[in-house]
């Protein structure tokens, strides 16, 4: 670049590295974007998971009237709470959390048996299974948790 | 123009340029989410399913691993007793959990169960 008196002029090197350099930037502010973009999906997924996953471990641990903090069952002779034995006839309830999309049993034989299943829509969504026992029977107990 | 300056050549502009785009990207977090908590979770489960109804025999223990983590490696230790599920394979992460309980006879039981991941 030289200063003459009508301003300054350009080398064609000069002008070129600043086009470089311009692109760059761009390149480099798109990646910024992206890489933010992909990072805020990816705290959301995790955010997610661990709301389904707590959710069914609270599930199946916990006893209380209002289903929707727990189903497992209550021994009142030991006056304790069973954890992973829920009450089946109590799973229906979950609908309505407005996490829970879908709730289902499934044995070892291959039979499943599903309580309720709501539209989803295009809402992201994860589900959990978790080992139960539903009337003595071992069963996969499935929550489906969208955001 | 000052004689005394530092001149960078196109090259040297260029890849200074693109060095400071390499270092400003930031890294994405990809995190492994909770899936080792779960996995532990559902071991929690099977162990407290098997004490509450009875160590089953060797291959109900298998298809229940199987049932509970389908497609999953393990291995399942019953009082020393090694039951290997799926090929064994080195270099894996293992998530391991052990439950110690005494029977109706009073023999202890102790169980470990691993899930290879």
């Amino acid at each position: 670049m030289s200063i003459t008196s009508r301003g300054a002029v350009l080398s064609i090197d000069a002008m070129f590295a600043i086009l470089v350099l311009f692109a760059i930037m761009v390149v480099g502010f798109w990646q910024l974007g992206h890489s933010a973009e992909k990072q805020k999906h990816e705290i959301k997924r995790i955010q997610l998971e661990n709301d389904a996953i707590f959710l069914a471990d609270s599930l199946v641990k916990n006893f209380d009237l209002n289903a929707l903090l727990g189903i497992a069952v209550f021994d009142v002779e030991k006056k304790r709470v069973k954890s992973n034995e829920i009450m089946e006839k109590r799973i229906a309830e979950l609908q309505k959390n407005p996490l829970i999309f879908g709730s289902w049993l499934k044995e070892k034989n291959g039979t499943q048996k599903t309580f309720f299943s709501k539209n989803t829509g295009k809402k992201e969504c994860i589900a959990i299974e978790r080992l139960v026992m539903s009337e003595k029977r071992r069963a996969l107990f499935g929550v489906v948790v969208c955001e | 123009m000052n004689e005394k300056a530092i001149v960078f050549s196109l090259e040297a502009t260029i890849s200074l340029l693109a060095l400071l785009v390499i270092v400003s990207i930031t890294p994405v977090f990809e995190g492994e989410g909770m899936t080792e908590l779960l996995l532990l979770q559902k071991e929690n489960d099977l162990l407290k399913v098997w004490a509450k109804q009875g160590i089953p025999e060797k291959n109900k223990m298998i298809q229940d691993f199987l049932f509970v983590f389908p497609g999953q490696r393990g291995k399942i230790v019953v009082n020393e007793r090694e039951i290997f599920i799926g090929e064994k394979k080195q270099g894996s992460n293992a998530i391991a959990s052990k439950i110690i309980f005494f029977s109706r006879s009073l023999e202890k039981i102790e169980v470990v169960l691993i899930v290879f991941y």
